[in-house]
């Protein structure tokens, strides 16, 4: 028998919540002239059908609580590769705000030596890996494949 | 075809062979895109120099999509990712040539014989292409859910949790019956939807890349070289498999063909199709080895021979099979040239040369860039992953934001990242929220055409006989399906 998983509970809950909330977003659609279901129809199905999921899940998870139990106390939350994966996402939320105030070269070198500084890359290394790649980037799109960036 | 051997015809080809590897190697460039970026020089060229190639860009970009898939299993197409998972995993057991080389020779066969059937059948297959409504375009989408459900390694209610979010994003926008915007949340840009290509390279890239900032590089390690000689690796193992696994690859290649030539459907779903089933019958008992192997040699046989079928309804029917073909249409009105059953007659020079065209595209293109692209995949596998994974990253951002040249792109590819890395730690598969995505608007769109044409009576999806063949198989799916995870349950 498959183990339960506190990530079970934990994301049945979460897509049952979501299926409940999509279907309730999905009551304010209009329907057809003729009465019949229109555009809410089919993300209406969806969300009944994920919820339903999600609750399966849910109660699949919570079945042997003794278990789920020992599970969650052996959790713990690891900040420190948290934070890491938070600075990659930052530096990726800041892509588009920052490319069309200084540009595409700047931008994206910062990207990738700041994801090999997070990696504990060799500083030299990742800034001499960190210009060659950006240069071949932006020659492949701009003049190779005419791609605009 | 004497005009396909001369000297431009063939530097066209070879040109646009080189052009669609390098497009298609890079994430977020396809195949489309490609052809689309090609019309203006194509508006200066003699067809018989511009449509072939187109053929060898497309044929090569959709294998070149697989090059993504084996360095950082970021797939280039939506067909691509029906088995990324597997190539990415036998990749790394048995090196990036090998991988790339079961790709590019199983597209080469498959594109083969789409070709072949394009050639000795394209009028009476268009014919029955003719014969498909929007209820039969909805059973082979339910077809093509069903087979993903019980494709996925793992548990199928995840894999299902998986396709209907999939599902739901491909609801976004506005819908098919009333023009009613849905979740777009106020934000004019997702009026249009989420672009499955911007989701997809967040989903396994910038995922793939999340992971292992998480891990600090120990998920993945690096990548062994191949084992044994490049030419070797590339051709004569890959070969040999296909050997070992001829049925395979001629049902997987009919498969393709034959959803292909179907409107709208394309390679994608011949992908899904033939992968799926041989995940769902392929596996010989817990000594088989090649059961990667041989579910990678499946879906590209077929989405190459997609390829080729698309073209069916485009030469006879004037419809396009799938977005490049859409495409190609354009190209033949821009030259007055009418598509159409007329079209074998009064223009069999160039029917002929594209025929041609396939046939070199797929027996010395494919397999001559193929290895020039395996052997730059295998010196960039090689690059430690501290510094691979940055170049990932950036690449990841600018295929996003290069699509549409918007900025919004980049945030939902950041988002659908942070999402995945999510859906990973819960092990929900990736590839079946593709899957939901690519395959939701057919299946929306059709039930809603289905339900309105026949006043919302629901028997009518039962009425048709091919209509009633998809269901049956969805229904034998669903069954082996059942079957095989049940007794997997009991191992």
């Amino acid at each position: 028998m498959e183990r339960p998983r506190v990530s079970d509970v934990v994301f049945g809950a979460a897509f049952a919540l979501a299926g409940i909330l999509i279907w309730v977003e999905t009551r304010g659609f209009p329907t057809l002239r003729d009465g019949h279901p229109g555009p809410a129809l089919f993300p209406g199905l969806v969300s009944i059908a994920l919820a339903i999921c999600g609750a399966a899940l849910l109660v699949g998870g919570l079945r042997q609580p003794r278990r789920l139990a020992a599970e969650y106390r052996s959790l713990s939350v690891p900040i420190a590769p948290l934070s890491r994966v938070a600075l990659v996402v930052v530096l990726g939320l800041l892509y588009p705000l920052l490319h069309a105030q200084i540009g595409f070269v700047p931008t994206s070198a910062a990207l990738i030596f700041g994801v090999a500084v997070v990696l504990r890359a060799n500083l030299l290394v990742a800034a001499v890996t960190t210009a060659a790649s950006t240069a071949i980037i932006y020659y492949a799109f701009t003049r190779a494949l005419g791609v605009p960036l | 075809m004497t005009e396909l051997f001369t000297w431009p015809a063939l530097v066209a080809l070879a040109a646009g062979g080189l052009y669609g590897a390098v497009f298609g190697s890079v994430p977020g460039l396809t195949a489309t895109l490609a052809v689309a970026l090609f019309i203006p020089i194509a508006f200066f060229l003699d067809p018989i120099l511009a449509l072939p190639a187109i053929i060898s860009i497309s044929a090569v970009a959709i294998y070149a999509g697989d090059v993504g898939s084996v360095i950082a299993k970021i797939p280039g197409t939506p067909a691509s990712a029906a088995y990324v998972e597997e190539l990415h995993g036998l990749s790394r057991r048995r090196g990036p040539g090998y991988g790339l080389g079961i790709s590019a020779m199983g597209s080469a066969v498959g594109g083969i014989i789409g070709t072949a059937l394009l050639i000795f059948s394209a009028t009476s297959l268009a014919a029955v292409a003719k014969n498909f409504s929007s209820f039969e375009y909805f059973w082979i989408a339910v077809l093509g859910l069903t087979a993903g459900i019980f494709a996925s390694s793992g548990s199928s209610l995840k894999a299902l949790v998986s396709l209907l979010i999939g599902v739901m994003f491909s609801t976004a926008g506005i819908d098919p019956t009333l023009g009613y915007a849905r979740f777009d949340f106020g934000n004019p840009n997702l009026l249009g939807g989420l672009n499955y290509i911007v989701a997809m390279i967040g989903l396994f890239g910038f995922s793939e890349v999340l992971q292992n900032v998480f891990a600090r590089g120990e998920v993945a390690g690096t990548m062994p070289a191949d084992k044994g000689a490049p030419l070797r690796q590339f051709f004569v193992r890959p070969v040999l498999l296909m050997l070992r696994n001829k049925l395979l690859v001629v049902r997987s290649s009919l498969i393709g063909t034959f959803v292909g030539f179907l409107p709208g459907a394309g390679a994608d779903i011949g992908a899904w199709v033939a992968s799926s089933f041989e995940k769902l019958s392929g596996r010989r008992g817990d000594a088989d080895t090649e059961e990667e192997d041989r579910v990678v040699l499946a879906g590209t046989s077929s989405n190459n021979a997609a390829v080729a079928s698309a073209w069916i309804p485009a030469l006879s029917l004037g419809l396009p099979g799938d977005t490049v073909t859409a495409i190609v249409l354009g190209v033949f009105m821009m030259k007055g040239i009418t598509p159409g059953p007329m079209l074998f007659e009064q223009q069999a020079t160039l029917v002929w040369s594209l025929f041609g065209a396939f046939l070199i595209a797929n027996l010395v293109l494919l397999p001559l860039f193929g290895f020039l692209t395996a052997r730059i995949a295998t010196v960039v596998v090689r690059i430690p992953l501290n510094l691979l994974l940055g170049v990932i990253a950036g690449l990841c951002v600018v295929g996003a934001y290069a699509i549409n040249n918007n900025p919004f792109d980049v945030f939902v590819m950041v988002a659908m990242g942070v999402f995945a890395f999510l859906l990973r730690i819960g092990g929900f598969p990736l590839a079946q929220v593709v899957l939901g995505m690519v395959l939701g608007p057919i299946l929306e769109q059709n039930f809603m055409v289905s339900a309105i044409k026949s006043r919302w009576d629901l028997m009518a999806f039962f009425d048709r006989p091919i209509a009633i063949g998809l269901m049956i198989g969805t229904v034998i799916v669903i069954a082996i399906g059942v079957r095989i995870k049940a007794r997997a349950a009991r191992a």
